[in-house]
């Protein structure tokens, strides 16, 4: 059976029944609630994210769910004001030094940055015309990756986004090209766009989103010898502890003041408010209301829809590298007791009652992430490959386009 | 080069026309040749030989033709161009016959456009014609790629500077020249951030000598940055197809005490403004940037007015059927009548009494007086309330 696009609530509900009757593109607003993680504070990374990430919501999930890409509305709520604060700076850190600034200042700089850190994070070389020789798809997901780490807007984010949809699908039907065979990282994207590009128009030069590809290929050459060096091994191990240390902090800090029903924590009240927000939309547009929770986003989303405010409905949720299983095995939620259920490990903990489908991703070598399928009754497990080891994978869903294809697709079926 | 005519009578004024196609680039995507080793993105095109094709078509029309060139005061003197392209371009002539056109290789347009500028020194009230439609890119000036752009390791060689070219025209020459640029402007970061890649004018720009050019138009496809469009398969690009759409009659203004229209750089730039704006309903925006110097000298002095292209249109549409549709000026009326499409009309232009009425006296009358049609185009939807 078919159950077309626009099911994302698993067992097809009358409001799915209601999408799929729709036209192709609808006009209606959607919302989708993204809620970070630990490990978050505002700057230009978390900002360069949240675009990059936005517009493959808009570009790619919502054409797969027949939204009009501007008709979908993200919801970003930013709880990291909140979290842990370190009185001495992390000071208590074996290597305190701040080894990532020395990629430099500037946004251009910051970007290199986060490319040597997947180049360090996922073993790739940064030759593009190598890695396309080995796995096609893998290196035209790695250049737009590369090229979205510099998006300065979220115009050209959407048009990497929309170029990333034409490109992959060219690759999948092309898995080695005859044009291949003789490219060079100079000419790699020029060849790329040229064999993927779909026009009405014939235009008398190239467009900017060249322009963004090589400046991907151009951090991918540049970051590579970063990404192989001490410096590199200095950075990730700088990042394994913050990044713990952090998490820790944030856990911390979230438990002890997440507050009560009558009067919530900053966290809570922050997620809460942009949820609420997000469901009037769902119901004013007769839309569903899907919700992306990262990491320890998950822990809070779930600690609301139990006991902050069981009663918002929400249509699909997708937990990622989370760790919501965890906490209930530790039975650290408001909701959970230690009688529940009754005859561990083989019993299950029951689905929120307001939640129709709950769909939780999880990477092996994310060592941040769990399973939840042995834990909680009426979810799916899905397993995701970022290709990032270790710590690298558990911030590596969200960069690597792919992942929104995925998504996507995972969300139009059951 | 190919002189494709050469009529210039001695002591007299004339025009001349300089026009390059360049749709084949065999060092670029898609080419034949060993590719560039940045092709910057670009690749074939089948635009330009069929648009060059179409202006020259229309530079050589016949005389009395309804298009075509026509200027008494500097009649067409000399038409000169090369093209590249897939297939060999020929264009047919008053006095050649069919005249297959040399290849826009660098040096070949190089020699052509000297052979122009010669020409065009040969009396100081010559007017030019400067046409190009290809690739190019622009940084801080504007670049035009020749067919052999990306043959060699310096392949800015293969282009040339249209920017400082315009500069230097402006001190060789004594008449008015037009130039019309159809092409991208937009900035490739692989140009913006090569040091060394300059490509030379195709003549120096003598700063010693004054500005000698009496009046220059240059009008570009688009705007800075941005991109110039073609629709696919093979047709006339936007900017050529509102170049000689406003050439053929869709502006000029009266000389006065003369029943000569004469067409110019400032009427010429806003009809072809107008037409991009209103003809290509895209997402694919194309903004003509346009530079024009000096006292206006007519390019084209026409014998019959101006035609303004209507369309008009009544709201609701499920009205439209219902109505008359109609365009009154004096006695003379144009009227469309109960038909369900948008009614197109060519009037001259005149101030114009413009309504609709149902015939069957049922519906509100909806009615404009003293409506000014200015060309190109007259554009207004009616609307019938309640």
């Amino acid at each position: 059976m078919s159950r077309g696009r626009g099911n994302i609530c698993g067992p097809i509900s009358d409001r799915a029944r209601g999408i799929e009757s729709r036209a192709c593109c609808r006009e209606t607003v959607m919302p989708i609630v993204f809620v970070h993680g630990v490990n978050n504070r505002d700057g230009e990374a978390y900002r360069e994210n949240e675009k990059s990430r936005d517009a493959f919501l808009k570009e790619i999930v919502a054409p797969a769910l027949g939204m009009t890409p501007n008709k979908l509305q993200v919801l970003n709520p930013y709880w990291g004001q909140y979290g842990v604060q370190f009185a001495w700076g992390m000071r208590v850190l074996p290597n305190p030094s701040a080894e990532f600034e020395a990629f430099g200042k500037d946004a251009e700089a910051e970007a290199r940055g986060r490319v040597a850190g997947l180049l360090a994070d996922s073993h790739a070389s940064g030759n593009i015309v190598d890695l396309a020789h080995q796995d096609f798809r893998a290196a035209v997901d790695l250049l737009y990756a590369s090229a979205m780490a510099g998006a300065e807007t979220e115009e050209e984010a959407r048009d990497l986004a929309k170029s990333y949809a034409l490109a992959i699908a060219y690759a999948e039907a092309n898995p080695q090209p005859a044009w291949l065979a003789d490219a060079i990282p100079d000419n790699f994207a020029d060849r790329l766009n040229h064999a993927a590009r779909a026009s009405a128009v014939e235009s008398f030069g190239a467009g900017g989103i060249l322009d963004s590809l090589k400046e991907g290929i151009s951090r991918l050459i540049n970051a590579a010898p970063d990404a192989t060096t001490e410096l590199a091994g200095r950075l990730l191990r700088k990042k394994l502890n913050a990044t713990i240390t952090r998490f820790a902090g944030d856990a911390f800090v979230y438990l002890s003041n997440r507050g009560t029903v009558d009067n919530p924590g900053l966290i809570v009240s922050t997620v809460l408010d942009d949820l609420r927000k997000a469901a009037a939309i769902s119901k004013a547009e007769g839309e569903p209301l899907v919700v992306i929770a990262h990491s320890f986003g998950g822990e809070i989303v779930y600690d609301i829809l139990t006991y902050f405010d069981p009663g918002i409905s929400v249509d699909c949720l997708i937990t990622v590298g989370s760790q919501v299983g965890l906490f209930e095995e530790m039975k650290l939620y408001k909701v959970s007791s230690p009688t529940l259920p009754p005859n561990p490990p083989e019993g299950r903990v029951v689905r929120p009652a307001s939640l129709k489908r709950w769909l939780n991703v999880f990477d092996t070598n994310d060592v941040l992430s769990y399973q939840l399928e042995p834990v909680v009754a009426g979810v799916s497990d899905f397993h995701y490959d970022t290709g990032y080891s270790s710590l690298g994978a558990h911030g590596g869903y969200f960069m690597r386009p792919s992942f929104y294809k995925r998504m996507a697709k995972r969300l139009a079926q059951d | 080069m190919t002189l494709l005519l050469d009529t210039a009578a001695e002591g007299q004024p004339g025009t001349h026309v300089l026009a390059i196609g360049v749709g084949s680039y065999p060092h670029l995507l898609g080419g034949d040749k060993k590719l560039a080793k940045d092709p910057i993105g670009l690749g074939q095109l089948d635009s330009p030989p069929v648009s060059l094709k179409a202006f020259l078509d229309w530079m050589l029309a016949p005389p009395g033709n309804a298009a075509g060139f026509s200027n008494h005061a500097a009649p067409l003197a000399s038409v000169e161009a090369v093209c590249s392209s897939k297939a060999a371009v020929t264009v047919d002539t008053p006095a050649l016959g069919q005249v297959p056109l040399e290849a826009a290789t660098r040096d070949n347009i190089q020699v052509a456009f000297e052979a122009w500028l010669d020409r065009m020194r040969s009396h100081p009230d010559n007017v030019g014609v400067f046409y190009f439609c290809g690739h190019g890119v622009m940084v801080a000036d504007q670049h035009l790629l020749a067919e052999d752009f990306g043959r060699t390791a310096q392949p800015w060689t293969h282009a040339f500077n249209i920017s400082l070219t315009i500069r230097a025209v402006e001190r060789e020459v004594s008449g008015a020249v037009f130039f019309f640029i159809d092409s991208c402007r937009n900035v490739p970061r692989g140009l913006a951030l090569t040091l060394g890649a300059d490509p030379q004018a195709l003549i120096g720009a003598d700063l010693k000598k004054n500005v000698s050019c009496q009046h220059v138009t240059a009008i570009y496809a688009t705007g800075e940055g941005q991109l110039a469009f073609a629709p696919t398969g093979g047709k006339v690009s936007r900017f050529t197809s509102a170049l000689l759409c406003a050439m053929s009659g869709y502006c000029g203004i009266k000389n006065p005490g003369e029943q000569t229209w004469n067409v110019d750089g400032d009427n010429v730039a806003s009809a072809i403004r107008t037409l991009l704006q209103h003809n290509e309903p895209s997402k694919d925006k194309q903004v003509s940037d346009q530079s024009i110097q000096g006292p206006l000298i007519p390019l084209l002095r026409i014998g019959v007015p101006p035609k303004v292209m209507v369309r008009l249109d009544l709201a609701p549409k499920e009205r439209r059927s219902l109505y008359e549709l109609y365009l009154a000026k004096g006695a003379n009326r144009v009227a469309q009548t109960r038909v369900d499409q948008v009614f197109k009309v060519d009037l001259p232009r005149g101030v114009y009494e413009v309504g609709a009425l149902d015939p069957q006296g049922a519906l509100p009358l909806v009615r404009h007086e003293d409506e000014d049609l200015v060309p190109p185009m007259y554009m207004l939807t009616l609307k019938s309330q309640p």
